[in-house]
């Protein structure tokens, strides 16, 4: 019966050296040592509300609440998650409906915007602090309180 | 930060944890063979973790000077022990060398193909951005809360969403490390926050090597490292880490450490390792909820064990062996007590469930074993890993070793916890299966891995098993 564990063994490990060694032969190390690997990961959002994280981290103010518009199918997915991780300490609305956007109290908006989506006008009180967009097209719009 | 930059912080992380829980040891006054040794890390960053767990009661600001201060107090205070732990690892080097330099060009290829692939899970770690579902919503999430506010605190978080839930009942151990390894930074450092699985991978393939190289030999023993470190059922926590769960590696080397000192402590009956092992249950019990039953099953263990020597030899359990089951035990209470407290608990069986009736049973019974007749077509580990369970089963039951029995014991009935759990669960059970099944297999593989090591030991007449043996009652 050993003898039987000892070749489970040895064929397992074949097995796995089979399965696992390309990986290891088709990784792109140079890319994955600059920190730029190919095909790095998406999170499971659409976009683009990923890419425009770190642009937007950087024009809200650092403490208060914001009201971020997103797309409806990605109001009850993973966008509240990721928004109020990036955005932490900030407090993080999550909201499909763009009259949130004329009645939220919070010093900062943030909608990210398809091409086919409604445009937003500056709600009344806030300013435009920053407009990115997209080679697809997409816009992300960052309002601010007036005087923040 | 860059991924050498990240990468330094990481190895600085790792190697204060190290030393950190090898001054543990070494106040306590422990023997540290390779099997300690490879505790020491998550030893040391349970340790950090839970101090700033104190210090956040005390509103000691968590800063690194205060982090590493009472360690290097206590480094000092004891300079003669800590000096001679100091020669014992120098001196502990040069063998482990010479033993490379030794191996035979199968065993070397075997070694070096499990460093290789380290490696690569090190440069994904460091590389691949932080995407991660559970880590966004729960651990790092988390750890940013801690960080942010210095203490354990998830009290004042805002209302959320009905529909979107953190887990905020799941114990705080995992997201204190990698507060710490923040706070040694300085910063928040989010590569370096999702890599320190890697110090957990680390841990679980010395805890196999030490466990099962006296016993089994070289060759035998790197098989089982390359496959503790290489097979898919583990890649997921470090090539795909976008997928549900981030701490259930975690546990799954915390439970391995705890069985692999149950087992010396059985064969050898040294209360250091029945600390040990009690020790990890806990920390088990202190990183998901899936540890606490196991820590119950090695609990029952050690009672019955302590019942036992009272009753045959008069034996009382040492003054050491209970401290270290309380200090492990506190902190597991602790978080409890605070979730009910604050409501965050999450008694699975208090939630609206549908009526546990046979019928319904009988069918999510059909369901599960069908889910896990399906995996057996998938071109990776759970055929294997069924192959492996039922092999070690044989060998236990026919081992003259009847104390690999416990061993055997403690590791199915977690498997048959989390059987129940799935039949049991309020939720739908194909989401549990499509979302949760994977990582509770991959709970269980560190251990059903050194399980299978330790079942192919020779029968005692061979000379390996007798050299084996030697090898341990020396140790």
């Amino acid at each position: 019966m050993r003898a039987l564990g000892v070749a489970l063994l040895v064929l397992w490990t074949l097995h796995t050296v089979v399965v696992t060694g390309p990986l290891l032969l088709s990784a792109h190390y140079a890319d994955l040592l600059r920190g730029t690997p190919q095909g790095a990961l998406r999170a499971p959002l659409g976009d683009p509300i990923q890419d425009a994280t770190p642009a937007v981290v950087a024009s809200l103010p650092a403490h208060g609440d914001v009201l971020a518009l997103v797309p409806a199918s990605e109001v009850d997915g993973f966008a509240y998650f990721w928004l109020t991780y990036w955005l932490y300490p900030r407090h993080v609305e999550v909201s499909g409906d763009l009259d949130a956007a004329s009645t939220t109290s919070a010093p900062g908006i943030v909608y990210f915007q398809r091409p086919d989506a409604p445009s937003l006008n500056t709600p009344a009180g806030y300013v435009l602090r920053s407009d990115t967009t997209t080679a697809g097209g997409d816009h992300t719009f960052v309002f601010v309180r007036a005087g923040a | 930060m860059t991924v050498l930059g990240s990468g330094l912080g990481l190895a600085l992380y790792i190697l204060l944890s190290y030393l950190v829980g090898r001054l543990i040891a070494t106040l306590l006054g422990f023997h540290v063979d390779a099997l300690v040794r490879a505790g020491c890390p998550l030893i040391g960053a349970a340790a950090m973790g839970i101090e700033l767990w104190i210090f956040g009661v005390v509103h000691v600001p968590w800063f690194v000077l205060w982090l590493v201060l009472p360690w290097l107090v206590a480094a000092v205070v004891t300079r003669r022990r800590t000096i001679a732990a100091v020669r014992d690892e120098v001196a502990s080097i040069r063998p482990l060398l010479s033993g490379l330099g030794d191996l035979d060009p199968l065993t070397a290829g075997l070694v070096a193909f499990t460093v290789a692939t380290l490696g690569f899970y090190l440069l994904n770690l460091l590389a691949q951005p932080l995407v991660g579902w559970d880590a966004i919503a729960m651990w790092l999430f988390k750890a940013k809360v801690f960080f942010d506010s210095g203490s354990v605190d998830l009290a004042n978080l805002p209302p959320r969403p009905i529909s979107a839930t953190r887990h905020l009942d799941y114990p705080p151990l995992f997201s204190l490390m990698v507060a710490t390894a923040w706070v040694l930074l300085s910063h928040v450092d989010d590569m370096v926050g999702k890599s320190i699985g890697f110090m957990f991978l680390i841990s679980g393939v010395a805890a196999v090597s030490a466990s099962l190289l006296p016993l089994l030999g070289t060759r035998l023993t790197a098989m089982f490292a390359l496959l503790m470190v290489a097979l898919p059922a583990l890649q997921t926590s470090f090539v795909l880490p976008y997928y549900m769960g981030y701490a259930d590696y975690a546990i799954a080397v915390f439970m391995l450490l705890s069985l692999a000192h149950l087992y010396r402590s059985v064969r050898l009956g040294r209360d250091l390792d029945s600390g040990l092992a009690f020790l990890f249950a806990a920390l088990a019990a202190l990183t998901k909820n899936e540890g606490l039953p196991f820590l119950l099953v090695i609990a029952v263990v050690f009672v019955f064990g302590a019942a036992w020597g009272r009753v045959k030899e008069r034996e009382t359990p040492s003054l050491l062996l209970v401290s270290v089951a309380a200090a492990g035990l506190l902190p597991v209470v602790a978080w409890q007590v605070y979730t009910r407290v604050h409501g965050f608990n999450s008694d699975v069986l208090s939630l609206p469930h549908p009526a546990w009736t046979i019928g319904l049973l009988t069918s999510r019974a059909r369901t599960i074993a069908s889910f896990f007749f399906h995996l057996m077509n998938r071109n990776d580990d759970y055929p294997w890993l069924a192959a492996g369970w039922i092999v070690a089963t044989v060998l236990t039951v026919i081992s003259r070793y009847r104390r690999l029995t416990l061993v055997w014991a403690a590791l199915t009935a977690q498997g048959l916890t989390y059987g129940i759990a799935l039949l049991t669960t309020p939720n739908e059970v194909t989401f549990e299966l499509n979302t949760a099944a994977d990582r509770l297999v991959l709970q269980l593989v560190p251990s059903l891995l050194l399980l299978l090591g330790l079942a192919l030991r020779e029968l005692p007449h061979s000379r390996t098993a007798e050299r084996g043996v030697a090898l341990e009652q020396a140790a």
